[in-house]
């Protein structure tokens, strides 16, 4: 989890990003426990309400599911589904905001693509 | 606002001291099992706000409403569900921390002497010392075992961290999310750090000469209000039909802080958004012009 939040977006949302980070690196297996609201809120001494909104997100997107008197698990396909679902706003969380700071310094299309190229080889 | 059953209903409070009107028909609701922020430049009303509520001091109008019952007429209802840690407290400053804390177990029927015994540990408050040779950070300590092991149904801190280091802010600010969700109630805490607090409340009420200006989540407050900056012209172009809740300028740059939603907003050319932290949203809509 990561160990503090920054104020571009609201902390529900950090809460949601940060337990679907760990399922995609594996941190949190699917088909076991994610961490409870309860523990959410301690850890980051946040409401229980903000922390809950957070995993209420991803039970919605399906990410999450809720097991009867156990708590919250990290469902079958759950790493899948983080990873369409970010490939897709790839194009506007990171190649948008690439282009528009690449324009205002007058750095051309070639550049990147060699920028990129560079950094592959590596 | 939506319907819904209040344990706490403050209605158009007013009082005056003299000519200087503290509160002016100040409203508010606080649900049960919730924890409010409350905030308010010096001098905004809020401890006066606080005394009315516990029933210290009286109200020049207005009411305010436990579960459906006037306080006024039914003062116990608070003595028997409200402990309330006021800035200034008055305790007999020969008493030790262990005296003043079984007079506390006397006084609150959930008292739990154990989570007070745990709470001393934790904050490193020595019992056998007297009240008034505390320090002032030890003082707010000494409120805060209090106020958290009495347990009432209505907890309520008056600026609960004042005097106190980072860590031991923190070290409250994670006791009180802990216990409350061992033993939820209804929290209201009043504090001028608002940064460091805001994410602890289910919401935050903003208090300004004497009146109530804003009952919302922090995260409702924040995604109304936004800054947009560029040069002037095009500053002003944007916000020409917006609310503008103020506006700064050095040299041809502006930046406005206006009131909508930054996700929903359109990139317009000249002009960039940021958003803004609870803390300046607070500065913006309490300075005056002469500050």
């Amino acid at each position: 989890m990561k160990p503090e939040f920054d104020n571009e977006k609201s902390i529900y949302l950090q809460i949601a990003e940060s337990i679907e980070d760990n399922i995609l690196l594996n941190v949190i297996e699917e088909e076991t426990q994610a961490p409870s609201t309860n523990q959410l809120a301690v850890m980051y001494r946040i409401n229980p309400a903000t922390a809950a909104k957070g995993i209420n997100l991803l039970v919605n997107e399906g990410v999450l599911y809720k097991k009867r008197g156990i708590g919250m698990f990290v469902s079958e396909g759950a790493a899948e589904m983080i990873r369409k679902k970010r490939k897709t706003a790839f194009n506007d969380n990171y190649v948008v905001p690439l282009l528009d700071e690449a324009s205002n310094l007058d750095i051309s299309k070639d550049e990147i693509i060699k920028m990129i190229n560079k950094l592959r080889e590596k | 606002m939506e319907h819904q059953d209040y344990m706490l209903e403050v209605k158009d409070l007013s009082k005056s001291y003299g000519s200087i009107a503290a509160l002016e028909e100040a409203s508010l609701n606080f649900s049960e099992k919730k924890i409010y922020g409350l905030f308010g430049r010096n001098g905004a009303g809020k401890t006066t706000l606080l005394n009315i509520i516990t029933s210290r001091i009286y109200a020049d109008n207005g009411s305010v409403n436990f579960l459906g019952k006037d306080i006024t007429r039914h003062p116990e209802i608070i003595a028997a569900n409200c402990c309330y840690m006021p800035e200034k407290h008055y305790f007999p400053p020969k008493f030790t921390v262990r005296k003043l804390l079984s007079i506390g177990k006397a006084s609150f029927p959930n008292y739990s002497e154990e989570y007070a015994g745990r709470l001393c540990r934790y904050f490193k408050l020595h019992t056998e010392q007297k009240y008034n040779e505390l320090s002032r950070g030890y003082q707010s300590i000494f409120r805060i075992v209090l106020g958290m092991a009495a347990r009432a149904p209505i907890t309520i801190f008056d600026e609960p961290v004042l005097g106190l280091d980072a860590v031991a802010r923190d070290r409250f600010y994670t006791e009180l999310i802990e216990e409350y969700t061992r033993e939820p109630r209804l929290f209201i805490i009043s504090t001028h750090l608002i940064e460091e607090a805001a994410d602890l409340f289910n919401e935050a009420i903003i208090i300004n000469n004497g009146t109530v200006i804003r009952q919302a989540t922090v995260e409702e407050l924040l995604s109304n209000v936004f800054y947009v900056s560029g040069g002037s012209a095009s500053v002003d172009d944007f916000t020409k039909d917006r609310k503008v809740i103020s506006t700064q300028m050095v040299n041809e740059l502006k930046t406005a802080v206006v009131e909508g939603n930054i996700n929903d907003e359109k990139r317009a050319p000249g002009v960039w958004f940021s958003p803004i932290t609870i803390q300046k949203l607070f500065i913006h809509l309490t300075k005056d012009s002469s500050d």
